[in-house]
């Protein structure tokens, strides 16, 4: 038998998911405690998975064709500042632009939250140094680098100041990269093992305080990272797999681990990869049983993970993942490409407050989250706060005694105690507190996806929800009514949804640049700019140049690791923008040879993106546009019979009835009787006609009056969404 | 109100004083400037550069004094101000009866006027 | 003994719609700041973040506000009712786009904030309006970049439009907003950022378009009313519950008006009475002969700016947090000047200082609080100024014409708080940050030689004041020309007051090396560092206000600039500073040993590895005579 391996590695617990590469239709689940050492809850799922199929843990691995890993070690490594000591080599002049670090204030309106939330240097003054060395703005070499002050200023970090990994960021390395590659070759010749990063490996993007930024956060995690990938590969190797493990990036793409560990920043943000892969693979593979994707019922996905702290929303237009270079970590900006993720501070553990005045009353949700310690009041760890999950238990919404497939029971009564406090200064029963709770952050959830969706310049009613974490399946159906949204899924597997994502990503490389040498003039009266004559042929040469640069660099990355060049899939994309911008919002370029009418066409459709997203009354083609930043994606396409939505898992069980095991009494308006559906049970094609509830161990669906649902042959419950009334 | 500091001086109502918050030595009475009566000097530009280093900049200006007010007692800096010289010092509380005693009432001000007073919608 | 005005409604919203509304209005701002810095035209949108959005009520009352820079709440709120008593209610349709930038007519705090303002129909309902404002570099006059010190009049200064149709019913007028562009240096550039509030309004109009639809014209009206209900009860309640009864009294100072350095105090009285805020201004300095004043706009949006980020920073921010505010001022002063003075720099100087004022009579009041809450936000002065140096240059390094306003002041230090040390880049106003030296020197024809922290430049304190920085440039660029400027600085003679003890932060100078040949550096293939240019033997400071006018320049690769921008004061008596943070600080050199010892009472001794140690058995000891010392100085 052939496998294909999913672990997804969280702070709680451990996710393994399972598909069978000889029955696309046998995808299995697994679910252990994380332990301190990860590789033993790692082999512990892997035990148990050998064990369910009949198999030697051995045999098993050997079967092993893919091993995708999800794993937040880069994030927690950044986030609990446990990385390397890590030095800076920067140019003559500019040792405190790290430090200076754009004196940003963020959009802090209270004095004191702007200076608590200040950027924290990861890398002293005293790690820092300079060398004589300067290129302007059009990457001419002003001043020629010191190679001797290189060598001196190298051996100070290692040697007096402890430094075990190195930033090397220039100024204008963006357009000249040759200086910071050489400053990484002579630290090499001195220190052959010594953790270099330059800049430039990572991004040519415009702004050295944002590569430099990038570029510690890289060089802080990558040893950990490497350590960890290492560690999990050798026990893993021992235990008989013989394929090499494939880490999750923040792109949505997969780079096998050895590869990963110099570019460990890429991994910053996979933590929500994982479940983003699986909704689009859902929504992908809506296309009306076998027909074409124009048989989709939306013009895109948009996937919702709601957990326990926050609430993440990405766009999928077409099942596109968007990906974007402004993502920012703890006050850190990375110029490295991942999935474009809205989180808003609004999940089961959000805590709800009343403000009361002469005037009246404000019920306030979030964002102060009671967290998993103490967590909701109805955990009974010690939590006081009224939170939504106690609002759920409150309406009778959770069942108390199969919550999170039953690791945890949940105390009704603590839950209605803590609502009191909401409550009594509403004038409110428990009840109808615990309502308005539920419809507050139901807003809150909504407007994130209106947001997602309008600065994306599109229409949140078009696109399908699928809905996932702890509490999605709750809340979905109504966000989806309030949005207009018709068409909505909540996925089997949706307890273990990330690990499964990860078994439907392919290898993905992505590099980017900037180069501003490409101006596009305006047209009369304004300028010159004459249609079908907008790019003169050396700036199509020149752009083609640019592309083709990237494209054979990232080639020969996925040539390293064995992808054979038909399944190498190259993407470009590049900023346009009218003249002195900031705004980043790549269009598609084709690939292959380019002409004025490619670029022309690829300018047209950046117009029309523009007008959608800010308005015709935005535009100002007055004033000239330019070409910016260039980027290419290049994918391995190692997923190609990964295209199945994820199942029902096992085998369906015998006892299937489209009938429900229970009813139950939940608040709506009143106080009302539901049948209660276990989706275990329930048969490929049933349907479900709210109210009503259907749970399985990790998530409970709430159907409201009119709202239908249907098993699909994948095991997801899609629904239709009753309209508003 | 039993009282309440600010900076570093207590006022205390209870006892009718200010004090101070390091060493608990009285300042003065309660309704007065402690400015008035604590030890104070002037400081000029030239010794801000002494007492910090070169880098540190300030014009000389003939009209701008910088000014320490220091606890009698403990030594402690309770404010250390900018002032054109000649101005009396900052009165940083006074309690309404006391302004209303010396004929400030910004009420009664804006209620005989209020035409006179910004208001904002 | 106070009385108290009952609240002047009651909110007849549930409480969950209310916040329902309230988040939404919310992200509706984030939306829009977010098009502004996206779509801006210059680095001064895009990169320092001086622009802001409003949603207004029917009669132009705020109902929320985006963005740090408060005091546009001063544009924001004139406009509307200039409207109506000039062009009459009836006047507007649907479609109708107003642009405005005069400072007495529509209330831009200076003729550089360009604002756009829609009212928004729903169903030929007028609900609302929907307003943003934004700095745009150049709006004309005499002077490159619209600063102008030698303007003695408003009319000199700029290019002013009192509110106009730029859409009317909906059509495009570009007659209108080419006469503007015409006017200025940077028609495409400031015809972009226009563009990019145009984009911003437009997501306005439809969400709440879209919530009208929601909740009827009549519920969203009532939400309206009831937001500022709200914000009304909860700023009363807390003026009420956990301010003292009291006067509060505060001073700070503008200072030199390009005439001479003449100072001009900004005075304060803040009456707390029940729950009710009484800014009494009496005995400010009247009105400058130059650019430093701010008109009543300026006045009106500095004591909002300073409210809404340390009285009320967690309420909701609309017209009702104002209500029980009162302003008196006589007028004729230089926060709240007389038509047609001068104001091209009000935002950095006069109505700046406003913030800085009210803010300090607010730390007054906050500190006496029984909320810890409020005592956690007694400040001492952030930066507190924003220098300005506009250059313009015939040619570019790209043989253009360019005008060129640095806004690296953004990244001043914040002040102490009570309980903490400031923080770096933190500006009072600007949200937004200091432009890399890349995205510098790809719009500009400078080459930044160096950037280095400013050693010394906060104040010092209990709690230390947020440091500074420094820069050296120089003009650069095969095609480049020599550049001439305008140079304004304030906190020049009156540095940034600490607060109860703390130390001012530094001064803040421009200054110039002339013959600093770093062409001939270059072509020996190195570059000066800031050591090697001997800044402290051979800089020229320049007065803190300077008009060159082509009468002098920066000469290419010959004369080297160098600026300095504020720190943030520090909050409480140095001596009492925790001794490890005196240490960590000098390790990291932000102050120098001789301070650590003077000020902070601290000796500290060099260790082999550049970082310093401290004997905290002798700190008492020297603290004690340094206390001493101070009583005997005193007299």
């Amino acid at each position: 038998m052939e496998f294909v391996c999913g672990i997804d590695i969280g702070g709680t617990f451990t996710d393994l998911v399972v598909r069978s590469l000889d029955d696309p239709d046998d995808v299995r689940q697994y679910k252990v405690f994380t332990e301190k050492d990860l590789t033993k809850s790692t082999l512990s799922a892997i035990d148990a998975a050998s064990a369910d199929f009949g198999l030697t843990t051995e045999s098993f691995l050997d079967g092993v064709e893919h091993f995708f890993l999800g794993s937040t070690v880069a994030l927690n490594t950044l986030l609990t500042r446990s990385g390397s000591k890590v030095g800076i080599v920067t140019t003559k002049g500019h040792a405190d632009t790290y430090h200076l670090a754009q004196m940003a204030r963020g959009g802090v309106r209270d004095l004191r939250e702007a200076v608590l939330q200040n950027f924290q240097p990861l890398v002293p003054r005293s790690c820092i140094k300079e060398v004589e060395e300067r290129v302007d703005c059009f990457g001419n070499v002003l001043v020629a680098i010191d190679e001797d002050q290189v060598s001196s200023v190298v051996r100070q970090l290692v040697e007096e100041r402890g430094c075990d990994a190195l930033v090397v960021c220039l100024l204008w390395s963006s357009a000249y990269p040759s200086h910071e590659q050489r400053v990484k070759e002579l630290a090499h010749e001195l220190y052959p093992d010594l953790f270099v990063t330059a800049s430039s490996d990572l991004t040519r993007l415009l702004d050295e305080f944002s590569r430099t930024a990038t570029s510690v956060v890289n060089a802080y995690v990558g040893q950990r990272v490497q350590t960890y990938c290492r560690e999990l590969s050798t026990k893993l190797a021992d235990a008989g797999l013989r394929t090499p493990l494939l880490i999750m990036q923040s792109t949505g793409g997969v780079a096998p681990v050895e590869d990963v560990a110099d570019k460990a920043v890429t991994l910053i943000g996979s933590g929500p990869a994982g479940g983003v892969m699986a909704a689009r693979d859902v929504w992908m593979a809506r296309d009306g049983n076998g027909g074409s994707p124009a048989d989709r019922p939306s013009r895109g996905a948009v996937a919702v993970d709601m957990g326990g702290t926050s609430f993440d929303v990405a766009l999928l237009p077409q099942g596109e993942i968007q990906l974007t270079t402004d993502m920012r970590i703890a006050r850190h900006p990375l110029l490295i490409p991942a999935i474009d993720v809205n989180s808003v501070g609004a999940g089961g553990g959000s805590i709800a407050s009343v403000e009361t005045t002469a005037a009246g009353s404000i019920l306030r949700v979030g964002p102060e989250s009671a967290g998993a310690v103490p967590g909701p009041a109805c955990y009974g760890r010690g939590g006081t706060a009224p939170t939504v999950t106690d609002a759920n238990v409150v309406l009778g919404l959770i069942n108390p005694n199969y919550f999170a497939g039953g690791y945890v029971t949940l105390d009704r009564d603590a839950a209605a105690e803590a609502m009191r406090s909401v409550a009594e200064p509403l004038g409110m029963s428990i009840e109808d507190a615990a309502r308005g709770i539920v419809s507050v952050v139901d807003a809150v959830m909504g407007d994130a996806i209106k947001d997602v969706s309008i600065r994306r310049g599109y229409d949140a009613r078009d696109f399908s929800v699928i809905a996932y974490g702890g509490a999605g399946g709750l809340h979905a159906a109504n966000i989806a009514r309030n949005l207009g949204i018709s068409d909505l899924v909540v996925p089997n597997l949706a307890g273990t949804l990330s690990a499964y994502g990860l078994t439907t990503a392919d290898i993905l490389y992505t590099y980017q640049l900037t180069d501003q040498s490409v101006t596009v003039a305006p047209p009369p009266p304004w300028g010159t700019g004459s249609p079908g004559q907008l790019f003169s042929a050396s700036s199509v040469e020149h752009i083609e140049q640019l592309f083709t640069g990237i494209e054979e660099d990232l080639d020969a990355s996925l040539a390293g690791q064995d992808v054979p060049p038909e399944r190498r899939v190259f993407q470009r994309s590049v900023d346009i923008r009218y003249q002195g911008q900031t705004l980043r919002l790549p269009v598609a370029v084709p690939g292959g040879s380019l002409s004025s009418a490619i670029l022309e066409d690829a300018v047209a459709q950046w117009e029309e993106k523009f007008c959608d997203i800010y308005g015709a009354g935005a535009a100002w083609p007055q004033g000239g546009m330019e070409l910016m930043n260039y980027y290419v994606t290049a994918s391995g396409k190692i997923g190609q019979d990964n295209g199945s939505a994820p199942t029902a898992g096992a085998p369906a069980s015998r006892d299937q009835t489209t009938d429900p095991v229970m009813t139950r009494t939940i608040y709506l308006e009143e106080w009302t009787e539901v049948p209660v559906f276990r989706s275990k049970k329930l048969p490929v094609g049933a349907e479900v006609i709210g109210p009503a509830i259907v749970e399985d161990p990790m998530t409970t669906v709430l159907l409201s009056k009119g709202d239908r649902a249907a098993i699909s042959d994948s095991g997801a419950l899609v629904i239709a969404v009753a309209e508003k009334s | 109100m039993d009282g309440f500091t600010i900076g570093s001086v207590k006022y205390d109502h209870a006892a009718r004083e200010l004090t101070c918050e390091k060493c608990a030595g009285r300042l003065c009475a309660w309704g007065e400037n402690y400015k008035e009566s604590v030890a104070s000097r002037t400081v000029r530009a030239a010794e801000m550069r002494e007492r910090l280093s070169s880098s540190y900049y300030l014009k000389e200006h003939d009209e701008v004094e910088l000014r320490e007010f220091i606890c009698p007692h403990c030594g402690l800096l309770l404010d250390f101000e900018v002032y054109q010289a000649g101005e009396p010092a900052r009165l940083d509380y006074e309690p309404l009866e006391a302004a209303q005693a010396r004929g400030y009432d910004a009420r009664s001000l804006y209620q005989a006027a209020p035409e006179g007073w910004i208001t904002f919608s | 003994m106070s009385v108290t005005s009952a609240p002047t409604a009651h909110i007849q919203t549930d409480p969950v719609t209310l916040e329902v509304f309230s988040n939404r209005i919310q992200n509706l701002m984030k939306l829009m700041t977010s098009t502004l810095e996206n779509l801006a035209g210059t680095l001064v949108g895009r990169e320092s973040g001086d622009y802001s959005t409003a949603l207004l009520d029917r009669d132009g009352n705020t109902i929320a506000f985006g963005s740090m820079v408060g005091f546009h709440l001063g544009h924001m709120t004139s406009v509307v009712p200039w409207i109506y008593e000039n062009y009459g209610r009836d006047s507007l349709r649907p479609g109708d786009m107003f642009l405005s930038n005069d400072p007495y007519s529509g209330g831009a705090v200076h003729s550089n904030d360009v604002g756009v303002f829609a009212p928004i129909f729903v169903d030929d309902e007028l609900v609302g309006w929907t307003g943003c404002d934004m700095h745009c570099m150049d709006v004309g006059g005499a002077l490159p970049g619209s600063f102008v010190p030698n303007a003695i009049d408003v009319v000199a200064e700029a290019c002013r439009f009192s509110p106009v149709r730029i859409y009317g019913g909906g059509e495009y007028r570009p007659d209108v907003v080419r006469a503007f562009l015409v006017n200025t240096r940077l028609p495409e550039r400031v015809g972009q950022d226009i563009s990019a509030e145009v984009g911003a309004n437009h997501y306005a109009l439809k969400i709440v378009e879209e919530t009208v639809r929601e909740f009827g014209v009549e519920g969203y009206l009532q939400l309206v009313e009831d937001v500022k209900a709200f914000s009304e009860a909860r700023t009363r309640q807390r003026i009420e519950e956990e301010l003292v009864d009291g006067v509060y009294e505060y001073t700070d100072y503008e200072e030199h008006d390009f005439v001479s350095h003449t100072l001009y105090p900004i005075r304060v009285r803040l009456t707390v009475s029940g729950s009710e805020l009484f800014f009494d201004f009496s005995g400010t300095a009247a009105q400058a002969p130059s650019l430093i004043n701010c008109a009543r706009s300026g006045l009106k949006g500095a004591v909002m700016a300073a409210l809404l980020m340390q009285l009320v920073p967690d309420i909701p921010f609309n017209s009702g947090v104002m209500r029980p505010v009162r302003v008196f001022s006589e007028g004729g002063t230089i926060n709240d000047c007389t038509a047609p003075a001068p104001v091209s720099l009000a935002t950095a100087m006069a109505a700046w200082r406003t913030v800085d004022v009210v803010s300090g009579v607010l730390t007054r009041a906050v500190d006496a609080s029984p909320s810890q809450f409020l005592r956690e936000r007694a400040t001492a002065c952030w930066g507190g100024t924003w220098p300005v140096y506009v250059l313009s240059s015939t040619s570019d390094q790209y043989g253009q014409y360019s005008v060129f306003l640095n806004m690296d002041g953004s990244g001043e230090g914040s002040g102490a708080l009570r309980g903490v040390d400031g923080a770096r880049g933190s500006s009072v106003l600007l949200a937004g940050r200091v432009p890399s030296v890349e995205a510098h020197e790809l719009t500009e024809p400078n080459l930044y030689i160096a950037r280095r922290i400013w050693a010394d430049s906060a104040g010092a304190g209990r709690w230390r004041g947020g440091w500074s920085f420094q820069e050296i440039v120089t003009p650069w660029g095969e095609k480049a020309a020599d550049q001439s400027g305008t140079f304004c600085t304030s906190r020049n003679a009156v540095p940034t007051p600490g607060a109860f003890g703390g130390y001012p932060g530094s001064g803040v100078f421009y200054g110039v090396i002339e013959g600093a040949d770093i062409t001939g550096a270059v072509a020996d293939g190195r570059l000066p560092s800031w050591d090697d240019l001997d800044v402290d033997g051979t800089i020229e400071i320049l007065e803190a206000k300077e008009v060159w006018e082509g009468r002098r320049h920066l000469r290419k690769g010959h004369d080297a600039f160098v600026m300095t921008f504020a720190a943030g004061g520090g909050f409480g008596d140095p001596l009492e500073r925790d001794p490890d943070s005196v240490r960590a600080d000098a390790d990291e050199g932000i102050i120098s040993v001789e301070a650590a010892r003077q000020a902070y009472g601290v000796e500290l001794t060099p260790t082999a590895d550049g970082t310093f140690e401290v004997d905290l058995e002798r700190v008492e000891e020297h603290r004690a005579a340094v206390r001493a010392a101070r009583l005997r100085d005193a007299g």
